[in-house]
């Protein structure tokens, strides 16, 4: 399954035991959204659970770490947590500010009545690397403990 | 990673790749496999992984995986690691997400006969009182101050509010307490994740499932864990759910923060450790040991949940006791005393995907197994056999008193998913006599017994390899899924 948005792209991607996503983006911002959209469609795919119009449940994010993949990581893990807790879908990511070492924002959702398809134990750093390529996109692959 | 040139035979179904292999290496690695099953372990990253457990500051005499192996996220599921204590390594990724996911296995004093007609309503009686499934709470929500009592007591402080018997807590591994637990050490995102999830079973490979006993491989043995051919037992396997999760995600995340103050350079990071006896080694401990005290309460809090439904679905007809034969983890450290380089020394075993195995004689199996060693609880998919196996002493010599701990996967969710048909699995399951009570069919497409590899081989070789010893085999009657 793969979902795109202005040259930028998610790709779910088959694991032995768990899951993958492979993103491409065009900048660092772009990869953290892909990153929690595909999240987002793991947990529960858009089109078994139309998203409402409007979302109503905003989860504020301003995070620190040593580099952009543990950035990326704790973001995910954040929004995982307060997603488990109240059946919460969070698809969209607002970025006001982001680098190697530093992300604020906020993620867009809604509480759905939805069983999730999947629990997500954790977001791992396996094999996690946050590429830049020499056009200048960001490439990488999360893998989900499921 | 394809099987290195390196890998060579040692002792029976027991292959090495020496130090020589990779320039991290601290000790060798070893796969307990048959010949004909390393080039499917070759076939993904598991023998890479296993190559980098065997550079984790400390580690002892090899980093080992078991013929269950596959590729995991840092260490191999299925794999075992000692480090020297104190000082040598801790690290969350060699226990996993799933603190404490372990198996419980419970006798009834019914035989298959006198239950044939009954196995479908005892399914759906266990849907209804194990919540299972993503998301699902359970019955019981903890206060913060019955937490922090789960979370340091375990289960038998389960047994103290009335969850289930002495008797229960006796025949679980560490009688259902690691003593130096620390719930002061477990975040408050991890408390909340675990709230309202004692007594739950959770999704994926977790289960509670009726079994028949249908072999006996070795009859005393067996008459002393108390089987019997065609005896009913119940099988559950499930963790510390998603407050274990997050005790992991949290101390990992510290791990990481921390390796540089200890000079720690590793080659993935989901093996981030720290020294034992550093506080942020002994913080983990803490935590990582009340999360399995979490997984222990949830067991015994879905045992009085068994019986209550036996008592339910058979009123009057219930006969006798249903007992716990034991429990064991197959996600978890601990400080253990082995014999390595001919001396015995206290070690750090971290166990990812493998079960404790002590052999016959060792003072930690209770007495009323001692003489034959620890019962060692091994679930197939919900389609094929699981197992009881014993502790050997060989287990004590070769694999730091540890074995296999299941079938292990062989094929990702989505091509389960797209290669088995959930309601043509149902329909074959049904033709072997197996009622299945699932939450989602998507989930019974996952667990297809084809997606694991087969269990038979599996426990074959622990037995040839001498790591453990064939007690009985059981088969599903009712499976019940989230």
């Amino acid at each position: 399954m793969a979902a795109s948005s202005a040259e930028s792209s998610f790709c779910i991607i088959d694991h032995t035991a768990d899951l993958a996503l492979e993103i491409q983006a065009v900048d660092l911002a772009a990869f953290f959204r892909q990153a929690l959209r595909g999240m987002a469609e793991l947990i529960l795919p858009a089109a078994s659970d139309p998203p409402p119009p409007g979302f109503s449940q905003i989860l504020e994010l301003e995070l620190d770490a040593p580099d952009a993949e543990v950035l990326l990581v704790d973001m995910l893990n954040r929004v995982n947590l307060e997603s488990s807790l109240a059946n919460t879908v969070f698809r969209e990511l607002e970025i006001d500010e982001v680098s190697a070492r530093k992300m604020r924002g906020r993620a867009r959702g809604y509480v759905t009545d939805q069983r999730f398809d999947i629990d997500i134990k954790a977001v791992t750093y396996h094999g996690l690397e946050i590429k830049k390529l020499e056009n200048g996109r960001f490439s990488g692959q999360i893998l989900f403990d499921i | 990673m394809a099987l290195p040139d390196s890998l060579r035979a040692h002792g029976n179904m027991c292959w090495e790749i020496p130090t020589s292999h990779g320039a991290s290496m601290r000790v060798p690695a070893r796969i307990f496999a048959a010949e004909s099953m390393l080039k499917s372990i070759g076939s993904d990253r598991s023998i890479e992984q296993l190559v980098n457990v065997a550079s984790l500051p400390g580690i002892q005499e090899a980093a080992l995986v078991m013929p269950d192996v596959h590729e995991g996220y840092g260490f191999p599921i299925g794999g075992i690691a000692a480090t020297e204590y104190p000082h040598g390594a801790i690290s969350p990724g060699g226990i996993g997400y799933d603190i404490n996911c372990g198996v419980r296995m419970l006798t009834t004093e019914f035989r298959f006969k006198q239950l044939r007609n009954r196995f479908q309503a005892l399914a759906e009686e266990l849907f209804k009182r194990v919540p299972s499934g993503v998301g699902r709470g359970g019955l019981l929500k903890l206060s913060a101050n019955e937490m922090d009592k789960v979370l340091n007591q375990g289960a038998p402080y389960m047994v103290a509010q009335g969850f289930g018997t002495q008797r229960d807590i006796h025949f679980t591994e560490s009688q259902g307490r690691l003593e130096w637990a620390d719930a002061n050490k477990v975040s408050d995102d991890a408390r909340r994740r675990g709230l309202n999830q004692l007594g739950t079973m959770g999704a994926g490979n977790h289960f509670v499932e009726l079994d028949r006993v249908d072999a006996i491989f070795d009859r005393h043995t067996a008459e002393t864990f108390g089987l019997e051919e065609d005896q009913v037992v119940v099988l559950i396997h499930t963790g510390s759910r998603g407050l274990g999760h997050q005790v992991a995600t949290d101390y990992i995340r510290t791990m990481i923060g921390a390796m540089p103050r200890y000079d720690i350079v590793l080659p993935d990071r989901e093996l981030a450790c720290v020294p034992f006896s550093s506080n942020e080694g002994r913080d983990y401990f803490g935590a990582m040991a009340a999360a399995a005290n979490f997984a222990w309460a949830n067991r015994q809090l879905i045992t009085c949940r068994v019986r209550e439904a036996f008592d339910h679905v058979l009123g009057a007809e219930r006969v006798g006791s249903i007992e716990v034969l034991y429990d064991v983890a197959h996600n978890i450290a601990k400080i253990e005393e082995h014999s390595v380089g001919g001396e015995n020394k206290r070690v750090i075993v971290h166990r990812k995907g493998a079960t404790r195995a002590f052999g016959p004689g060792h003072p930690e199996v209770v007495e009323e197994y001692r003489s034959v060693g620890q019962p060692v609880l091994i679930p197939g998919s919900m389609g094929t056999a699981s197992y009881v196996l014993a502790g050997t002493e060989m287990s004590m010599r070769c694999s730091f008193g540890s074995t296999c701990h299941g079938a292990g996967r062989r094929m990702s969710r989505s091509k389960a998913r797209r290669e088995v048909h959930a309601g043509d699995l149902l329909k074959e399951l049904k033709q072997l006599g197996i009622v299945v009570q699932a939450g989602s069919k998507r989930g019974v497409a996952e667990e297809a017994p084809k997606a694991y590899k087969d269990v038979d081989s599996v426990v074959d070789v622990v037995q040839d390899a001498g790591i453990a010893r064939k007690v009985a085999r059981v088969r599903p009657l009712a499976v019940i899924k989230g």
